[in-house]
């Protein structure tokens, strides 16, 4: 996209502040600067002065990280101040509930998530696929509300304790945690998991697919999608 | 009277003890983890009784000073100055002893102030902010306190969330145990379970014992002057500033003294302990406890706090906290150890029951 | 810094500002006859809020919102009723301390009803991101709704307070109770009523800032709190002077936010405020002799 100047806001929260510090971390390495840095209040009611402020900084682009209900005022205000640039969000704006609460202002917002928003739009040769229309269906069908990113993981966590207690044999607390470690090609909702004795986390890049909101549904980004 | 006075503190003495065997006896001794950590919020709660119950004076900013002390004990203790131990100030520190070297958990060399040096430096620190945030704002009165002192909660609490040095949002955690003297220290280790439970209670002890005497004294009485009628006190030759400004001050020492050793005792401090509703939660113990009434803040006090700690009523803390406070506040208003029922059982009556203060 | 950021943050700070005095003001009413801070405040104006978009699935906005200010001020009524109106001779702590009660359940049970979701009413005129535009300063029209209609009620309740029966008899009441009480104004009716409009305007608050702030079952006290810091910084029981100093302190905070780390928005405001407080104990706008009789 050629963007070299950002502008990075976060919440005061531990989740921000995680975020914060990875973006930190990663920038130098793609040529990208931090022009404005800013953290605001989870309560916030409105954030007009810190978009202001990265009006000021001349961003290229800005990436917001934190939740409901900021995530979507500082959309709002954003566009409200004639703030144009791209905006990228955090995996936690993975739930069509709040792309919906932002309306208009949500339109063109870029974040990682997982394949289970974009379920339906996957091609039939996608490995989670069936997993995931599987799981947004019975979900849909048992609460009558959009299936979301969080409600995955913990379907995630209790399919793989399954799967471990299943390869273990017992309920033994070291044979489950060394099946658990043992895992491979598990696919689930926030993508393949492969465990190992070093990797606890299971996932790797692919799992997260970079997606957008357009005519208020969530679709998986492209370059060319971004410019129509 | 100076017995009678005393009973109560034995009498605390006694359920200490109590409470540990009965611990012990029913197999649960994680009981009195919940119990020191109530213990280290009783004496925020008993020196606000103190200013509030009998001082007159509404503090709204309390759980700052609790933070402050524990903030400042924790910074010190995990703050690495071995990159500056070049320095002339660092080397003179600890040629004096107050800071002490070792290893980190991936060997690296850290060099930090001795636990003990920054307890001592976190409640000094606490008392001067106390003075000079205590001098301007107890000119104040009625709603104007509450409003000053909920400020400077706020300023404490935005402090803390705001800056990097103190770990913002995430706060300060692998602090180091704080050793005392031979084999005690204050330390989450549950091998040190039952010491840091007599630790905790030794200094409610102290505290209740010099708090109770001091409302018995010259001092007690002029406080009581002020709560009445601070005019009145004023022309009768009270130094009302300075009484009021000594009390504050007091009050916030004890909240620090808190803050420092649950800090060390949990080995972390997070925001959330300075934030504004830690604050309103203890003025509504104070009133929940009978508002000049020392006895009935601590009873309160514990028994609310250990309840949350323990998490007894799941996801429905806070609603179970609201509802008592309604509960009480609607039926027995004086606190509960002051409400008829309880006045009629002679035993309590003799021991908590004296004469309420107004 | 070019003038048109400049304005930028100063229509920031107006936002803010309008805010926290639409919560401010329903602070007035009930601590005017009852001398006590409704620490409930906050969760009237959450209330407001949720019942307004509840509504607003089968109800055009104008219907839900006064469907919702009903409800609010319905609430109001039942609060003083089941927990205050049978209290003989409570002192004002004990009345404080109820409501601190009183705002933790309301909360709990807006959990319980309405679960963690956030929630807004859409935009009275325009979208989410439409704005009115002086060159490169760019006003959400949602903001001039919440100043207008904090004008509005700010004259409504001067004229209720100065020209109608009832509220110069809340205003006897809150002058001298046993005084008012004499003449046979019926003191606890009045407290009544001073909950009644109280919970009213903060459910209509609600309403009308949850364009934009968005309301949650926890959105209360936050607002409460801001709301709080602007009543006593103007002056209890003054709307005119809650307004002012609403905006003042949303201009404070504005600009601290151009020239510090946003982070620091809160110190720099409050440390300005207790500053100010230090100067004229009695709030900006208040009257130092009648600050001087109110304990707490």
């Amino acid at each position: 996209m050629g963007i070299s100047k950002i502008g990075l806001v976060s919440s005061n929260t531990g989740f921000g502040k995680a975020g914060k510090e990875q973006v930190e971390k990663a920038a130098p390495g793609f040529g990208i600067q931090i022009v404005a840095n800013e953290v605001y209040e989870k309560e916030a009611t409105d954030l007009t002065a810190v978009v202001t402020k990265l009006k000021a900084a001349n961003v290229q682009a800005f990436i917001n990280w934190s939740i409901e209900p900021a995530q979507a005022i500082v959309i709002k205000n954003a566009r409200q101040v004639g703030l144009s640039v791209p905006i990228f969000q955090s995996h936690g704006f993975g739930n069509i509930q709040y792309a919906k609460a932002a309306g208009p202002a949500a339109e063109g917002v870029i974040f990682p998530a997982s394949r289970l928003l974009v379920a339906d739009s996957l091609p039939a040769s996608d490995k989670q696929k069936p997993v995931l229309l599987k799981y947004k269906q019975s979900y849909e069908a048992r609460y009558h509300e959009d299936a979301s990113t969080f409600g995955g993981h913990a379907h995630d966590a209790l399919l793989l304790l399954g799967k471990a207690v299943e390869k273990a044999g017992a309920l033994d607390k070291e044979k489950v945690r060394a099946a658990l470690e043992s895992l491979q090609g598990v696919v689930g909702t926030a993508g393949v998991f492969n465990f190992s004795a070093r990797d606890h986390g299971g996932l790797g890049m692919d799992a997260f697919e970079m997606q957008t909101v357009k005519n208020g549904k969530f679709v998986v980004y492209s370059d060319t999608a971004a410019k129509k | 009277m100076a017995r009678r006075r005393n009973l109560p503190i034995v009498v605390l003495a006694l359920a200490v003890i109590a409470v540990h065997l009965l611990a012990a006896a029913a197999g649960k001794p994680q009981y009195l983890t919940q119990l020191t950590m109530a213990g280290y919020y009783s004496l925020v709660i008993v020196g606000l009784t103190l200013l509030m119950g009998y001082t007159g004076q509404i503090s709204l900013g309390h759980a700052g000073f609790f933070a402050i002390g524990g903030y400042t004990s924790g910074l010190l203790c995990t703050y690495n100055l071995h990159a500056s131990s070049g320095r002339a100030l660092v080397s003179l520190l600890h040629a004096a002893g107050l800071l002490v070297a070792g290893q980190d958990l991936y060997g690296a060399e850290i060099l930090v102030v001795r636990p003990w040096v920054a307890c001592v430096v976190a409640l000094l620190v606490t008392i001067a902010i106390a003075y000079l945030v205590g001098k301007p704002v107890l000119k104040l009165r009625g709603h104007y306190l509450a409003m000053a002192t909920l400020g400077f909660g706020t300023i404490v609490y935005k402090v803390v969330l705001g800056s990097s040095l103190v770990g913002a949002a995430d706060g300060i955690s692998d602090i180091p145990a704080f050793p005392l003297f031979a084999g005690l220290a204050v330390t989450g280790k549950s091998a040190l379970r039952t010491q840091n439970y007599y630790l905790a209670w030794g200094l409610v002890l102290g505290a209740m014992a010099l708090l109770t005497n001091l409302i018995h004294s010259r001092v007690g009485r002029a406080l009581r002057a002020i709560h009445g009628a601070e005019d009145a006190a004023d022309a009768m030759g009270v130094d009302t500033a300075r009484y009021k400004l000594s009390m504050f001050v007091l009050s916030a020492g004890l909240a620090a003294l808190g803050g420092v050793f649950l800090t060390h005792y949990n080995g972390g401090i997070g925001p959330s302990e300075a934030s504004i509703m830690k604050s309103v939660r203890y003025v509504a113990i104070v009133a929940v406890g009978g508002m000049a009434n020392l006895w009935g803040a601590l009873i309160m006090g514990v028994l609310l706090n250990f309840l949350s700690l323990r998490g007894s009523f799941g996801s429905f803390d806070d609603a179970v906290f609201g509802l008592i406070l309604l509960a009480i506040m609607l039926f027995a208003p004086d606190g509960l150890l002051r409400a008829e029922f309880v006045r009629r059982l002679p035993g309590l009556r003799r021991v908590f029951g004296q004469k309420a203060e107004p | 810094m070019s003038p048109d950021l400049l304005f930028q943050y100063l229509v920031a700070g107006i936002t803010y500002g309008t805010i926290y005095a639409i919560v401010a003001i329903g602070f007035n009413i009930i601590y005017n006859t009852t001398g006590i801070i409704n620490f409930a405040q906050g969760e009237f104006v959450m209330l407001g809020g949720m019942i307004g978009v509840t509504l607003n699935a089968f109800l055009p906005v104008p219907l839900a919102i006064a469907g919702a200010v009903m409800a609010t001020m319905l609430v109001g009524a039942l609060i003083e009723m089941l927990f205050i109106r049978w209290l003989r001779r409570p002192s004002v702590l004990r009345l404080i301390v109820i409501t601190i009660g009183l705002s933790i359940a309301i909360r709990e049970l807006a959990l319980l009803l309405w679960g963690e979701g956030v929630r807004a009413l859409p935009y009275f005129t325009g979208t989410a991101v439409s704005s009115l535009s002086i060159g490169d300063v760019h006003i959400s029209p949602q903001v001039l709704w919440v100043l207008g209609i904090s004008a509005v009620m700010v004259a409504a309740l001067n004229f209720f307070f100065a020209r109608t029966l009832l509220g110069r008899q809340m205003r006897a009441c809150a002058c001298n109770r046993e005084a008012a009480q004499l003449c046979g104004i019926s003191a606890k009716n009045m407290v009544t009523l001073s909950f009644v409009l109280s919970a009213g305007i903060g459910g209509l608050a609600g309403c009308v800032i949850s364009p934009i702030t968005y309301v949650q079952y926890d959105s209360g006290t936050s607002l409460a709190l801001k709301g709080f810091t602007v009543a006593i910084l103007g002056g209890l029981g003054n709307s005119m002077a809650a307004i002012a100093a609403g905006l003042l302190l949303g201009t404070l905070e504005s600009f601290s936010i151009w020239v510090m780390p946003a982070a620091y928005k809160d110190v720099i405001a409050i440390s300005i405020l207790l500053l100010i407080l230090f100067v004229r104990p009695s709030g900006l706008f208040g009257n130092a002799e009648a600050a001087r009789l109110k304990d707490y």
